[in-house]
């Protein structure tokens, strides 16, 4: 997805943060550069690494877990999930050395699944990929059993938290077993086109 | 069993790939952008390459491009791997003269088969 032509994309005024907010669903992402507006997500057990070039204030979030229990297998959500946002940032035109991370999510919420520690892999992952692509982690807010709700604004870098009850947990929770209930049972693949 | 050379600038993805070609029986050779491919492939002389797209100092069609006109990448498959969608680097792709085009995220099963069938 492209960084805003801001009006192209879904977004309402927030009056909890007064800005404009574009949502992200569990499995998307979405980069901004738009001053004054957030992106946000709702995260229960799944992570979102808030990725931006601090000297452009262009950034976003994405939003991923890592289905199943074949480390490698699932890694591979991960790996996609980081890439394209991070990709998306640079092709706006940005050098991966002004590139700066926060990472929120990986509550251990009661999933339908019945995995455990299910949101302590998503955050680790999260912290390892950043680690190894050299993007300094500047603010994480990891773990904990409350779902939370992120606004994140690319253009300063400022961040808002919100934790949720147990009603908006459940219902983060039950989001995020479809997502990985449509990963273990139909897995995203790319495509394959040979051209001669 | 193949000499493969991956091109990719994400650390993540290098290790995976080469995880996954190395249990399919391959030897792997890695690069991190097109430059040090261009270097690997004259030094390897590899059987197939497999290249991200979006790479720092030489992308992946460039590297294409360059390595069709050294010895060794003549008639070699190259494919890209890559998030990248859109029609016009598509028909870059084959304007370079890229063997085909994949988009990630990938499956191991299907990279194995094609380095069979082409290589």
């Amino acid at each position: 997805m492209m960084a805003l032509p801001a009006g192209q994309l879904r977004s309402h005024f927030d009056y909890k943060v007064h800005a404009l907010v574009y949502p992200v669903l569990p499995g998307d992402h979405l980069v901004i550069d738009e001053p004054g507006s957030a992106v946000s997500t709702l995260l229960g057990s799944c992570v979102a690494a808030c990725i931006r070039d601090k000297t452009r204030g262009v950034g976003g979030l994405n939003h991923f877990l890592l289905p199943g229990s074949d480390q490698s297998q699932s890694s591979r959500y991960g790996v996609y999930a980081m890439e394209v946002l991070i990709n998306n940032i640079l092709s706006q035109g940005s050098q991966r050395a002004n590139l700066e991370a926060k990472v929120f999510g990986g509550a251990e919420v009661i999933a339908t699944g019945g995995q455990t520690r299910v949101g302590k892999k998503n955050a680790m992952f999260v912290l390892d990929y950043l680690k190894s692509e050299g993007v300094s982690v500047v603010a994480e807010d990891l773990g904990g059993t409350s779902a939370r709700r992120v606004y994140f604004f690319p253009a300063d870098g400022k961040v808002r938290v919100q934790y949720m009850a147990a009603t908006e947990t459940k219902r983060a929770a039950e989001g995020e077993a479809k997502l990985t209930q449509r990963l273990e049972t139909k897995p995203t693949t790319g495509s394959v086109e040979l051209f001669s | 069993m193949s000499v493969v050379l991956a091109v990719d600038d994400t650390r993540a993805l290098r290790a995976m790939l080469a995880d996954c070609l190395k249990k399919g029986g391959h030897d792997v050779i890695l690069a991190v952008d097109g430059v040090e491919a261009l270097d690997q492939l004259r030094k390897h002389k590899p059987d197939i390459v497999i290249t991200d797209l979006n790479m720092p100092r030489m992308n992946g069609l460039d590297f294409i491009e360059a390595a069709r006109r050294e010895p060794e990448g003549k008639s070699l498959p190259m494919l890209l791997l890559t998030t990248e969608t859109a029609q016009s680097l598509k028909d870059r792709a084959r304007a370079v003269r890229a063997t085909g085009w994949l988009t990630k995220p990938f499956d191991p099963k299907q990279i194995l088969s094609l380095v069979d069938q082409l290589a």
